[in-house]
């Protein structure tokens, strides 16, 4: 197996509040290897944002990393600054899930395309014009040149998610953590989008990490997923043995309240209850009090198991597992 | 699923438009400048909604999906054409004759943040157009308002809660407990689950279809997600760049889509399972927003675009029984 590009060990970041303490992201380990999809889904307030927003150094005040190391190729961001700056930004880029307030509303697309350019890549003048072009025809922006006077809200809200990709791939990253990239815009679009993607990671080996609360999404474009919940993965898996069985009962409920449009049952299925209040989190496995598995053992913190190879789990009483449907096996 | 069975499928339609069109000022780029003309965001829209029934509304964003509910809810004035309640024009109604049908029309919108007043108790937010509207106060409101905190599935202590406190599920319930206070025969739902959680969606579209049954409410339902779409409405009306470009009985424009539009819709819903992958899903390209002067409005992404719809704007005609679409070739 290659060795990483991304790791996080045990990750904690926190909010200090009016409120109170928030843990935001618990604990949090994960790892992406080079051409790798690593999908994030789950609750909303889960932490996927912020575990992101913690890679690139951009975690809004009040928060900070409180525990545990982010890391490049096996060297610790947190522990250099300087040299995390320049990784940030060149190796590691973000689409961020509001695209419209991260384009600066004052300046031209081609002015802050052009930015990335000279600092990631040294790339100024007429080259960097030529480049900005070619950036914007490949994310599928018809007739680049004229447009990149244009301010950002002079293009549609598909288009200005589309500029924010080719800004965040004009520095050649390794690794593009797309957050939420698809969420305002209508499905054509965004099979454009994901089509884009696939290209890229073809293409390029680029390495993503997709955030999204789309499921279809998921299956569509992830090799590995990662299930996050009040502020801790509790489930890590490849994307078909994820979907075939999932092990822990909050991603069971997540499949299950995902309708496919051809499948019309009477009632939808849902998660009862709603998602916990994080500055209030129950004590042990903060699902329990939502989870139909639930019992008295699950009042303390499940430990991390492995209940199949890939698999990562926390929670006491997983739904049972197929014997040895292994994916490759299914797969080859 | 089969859908709530109408109430009365005969009888006349509970709303009406006919040739519904808004435009929206567009302010000068500069003060010397012409004033640009109007922006014409939806043209020419024409359908009826039934008692106890629900048309839902698709179509890509800033197609004008929810300045027709606007117009619907007379918060918008129409450029031409009509919006009719009971046969009554909503548009054209002022004063008491409007506040006396107003009542029976409520909203439910997208977002459950901000439509609700935060330093409000959620009993006087529920309970607030009963008092303006005259219809009950004190003790009476109360009741109602614990009436209405069940059927939607909240506990009786929210009432004395404030909106900040809650999910954003449960304020989505309140909102539409303060729609139901009303007791309205009409409600424009806008995206009311989009901005909810994948988990608690599911609870609100039952909800929505369990009120439906007990109370008869008519629905426009405007969503993104085709599949929560499927699930709730009878009709649906696929909106491109403001025009209907298609509209049919639920399953009819699923399972027999005619214009290339709803195809491309259809084609592109990723489905949540990864077995079923497809490469190349984007089937229709080019850019949104690029609205042509003439002819088809969707002719520079359609893959059937011939001269006809570059010149013409075809017609929304009936291609089967309840079922129409305006295009040339398809
Ligand atoms: N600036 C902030 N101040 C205080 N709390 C914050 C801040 N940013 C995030 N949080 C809290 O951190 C938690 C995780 O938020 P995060 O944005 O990572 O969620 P998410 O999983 O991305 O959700 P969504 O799917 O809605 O985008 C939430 O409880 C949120 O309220
Ligand atoms: N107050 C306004 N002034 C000017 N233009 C407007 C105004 N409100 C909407 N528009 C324009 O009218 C068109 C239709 O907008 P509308 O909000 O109805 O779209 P929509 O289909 O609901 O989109 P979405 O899915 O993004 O909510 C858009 O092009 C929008 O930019
Ligand atoms: S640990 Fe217990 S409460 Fe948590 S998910 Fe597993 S069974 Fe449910
Ligand atoms: S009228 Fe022509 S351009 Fe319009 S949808 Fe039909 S084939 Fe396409
Ligand atoms: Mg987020
Ligand atoms: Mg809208």
């Amino acid at each position: 197996m290659t060795a990483p590009l991304l790791e996080l060990d045990d990750l904690v970041v926190t909010f200090t509040t009016r409120r109170g303490r928030i843990e935001a992201v618990r604990g949090v380990s994960l790892a992406v290897r080079p051409g790798e999809t690593l999908g994030i889904v789950g609750e909303s307030g889960s932490g996927k944002s912020v575990t992101m927003q913690a890679v690139m150094g951009v975690v809004d005040s009040p928060g900070a990393v409180e525990h545990g190391d982010i890391s490049w190729r096996g060297r610790s961001l947190l522990a250099r600054e300087g040299e995390a700056a320049d990784i940030r930004g060149r190796d590691i880029a973000m689409v961020f899930q509001d695209a419209m307030t991260s384009l600066d509303p004052l300046f031209s697309i081609g002015t802050q395309i052009g930015e990335v350019l000279a600092r990631h890549r040294g790339v100024t003048g007429a080259a960097a014009r030529a480049r900005t072009i070619e950036l914007l025809e490949l994310v599928g922006i018809a007739n680049p040149g004229p447009r990149l006077h244009y301010l950002p809200h002079q293009f549609s809200g598909g288009m200005r998610q589309r500029i924010m990709i080719a800004m965040a791939l004009a520095a050649e990253p390794a690794l593009l953590i797309a957050d939420e990239p698809t969420t305002a815009l209508d499905v054509t679009v965004q099979a454009q989008i994901v089509d884009l993607l696939i290209e890229l990671r073809d293409r390029l080996g680029l390495a993503i990490v997709l955030v999204t609360h789309d499921l279809g999404l998921v299956a569509e474009l992830c090799d590995r997923v990662a299930v996050m919940y009040a502020g801790r993965i509790v489930e890590t898996a490849d994307v078909w043995s994820l979907f075939d069985a999932p092990a822990h009962p909050y991603t069971a409920g997540l499949l299950k309240a995902t309708p496919a449009i051809d499948d019309l049952p009477e009632r939808l299925e849902t998660i009862e209850g709603s998602p916990p209040d994080p500055s209030d989190l129950p004590s042990g496995c903060a699902f329990r009090l939502r989870c139909p598995r639930a019992d008295a053992a699950c009042a303390s913190a499940p430990p991390l198991t492995h209940p199949a190879a890939g698999r990562d789990l926390l929670c006491w009483h997983p739904e049972p597992l197929p014997i040895a449907a292994s994916p490759e096996a299914a797969h080859v | 699923m089969s859908s709530v069975p109408l109430l009365r499928p005969d009888a006349a339609p509970l709303v009406e438009a006919r040739g519904l069109s808004v435009s929206y000022a567009v302010p000068r780029a500069a003060f010397w400048q012409q004033k640009p003309a109007p922006f014409r965001a939806v043209e020419g829209i024409d359908f009826s909604i039934g008692h106890g029934e629900t048309l839902g509304i698709v179509g890509e964003s800033g197609s004008g999906k929810s300045t027709i509910g606007r117009a619907l809810l007379g918060r918008v004035p129409l450029s031409a054409g009509s919006a009719r309640f009971r046969g009554e024009d909503i548009s054209g109604l002022s004063g008491g004759a409007m506040r006396r049908t107003r009542r029976h029309i409520q909203a439910v919108m997208q977002d459950p943040y901000a439509s609700l007043n935060p330093r409000m108790r959620v009993t006087d937010i529920i309970a607030e157009p009963l008092v303006v509207h005259g219809i009950a106060r004190g003790a009476e409101a109360r009741a109602r308002v614990d009436e209405l905190l069940d059927l939607v599935g909240l506990p009786p202590d929210a009432g004395q809660r404030h909106p900040g406190t809650f999910s954003g599920g449960q304020r989505q319930r309140i909102g539409i407990a303060r729609a139901l206070a009303m007791e309205p025969a009409f409600i424009v739902a806008d995206e009311p689950v989009s901005a909810l959680d994948v988990s608690v969606r599911a609870q609100i579209v039952n909800l929505f279809r369990d009120l439906q049954e007990k109370l008869g409410v008519s629905y426009l339902f405007i969503a993104h997600d085709l599949a929560i779409v499927r699930h709730v409405s009878h009709r649906i009306a696929v909106v491109y760049a403001g025009r209907i470009v298609e509209m049919s009985a639920r399953d009819d424009l699923y399972t027999t889509p005619i214009h290339p539009y709803t195809q491309a819709l259809l084609d592109a819903v990723p489905v949540p399972d990864p077995r079923k992958r497809r490469t190349g899903r984007a089937t229709v390209r080019g850019e949104l927003g690029a609205i042509p002067a003439a002819g088809c409005r969707f002719a520079p992404r359609c893959p059937l675009a011939s001269e006809q719809c570059r010149r013409e704007a075809p017609p929304l005609l009936e291609r089967a029984p309840g079922h129409r679409a305006a295009c040339w070739n398809a």
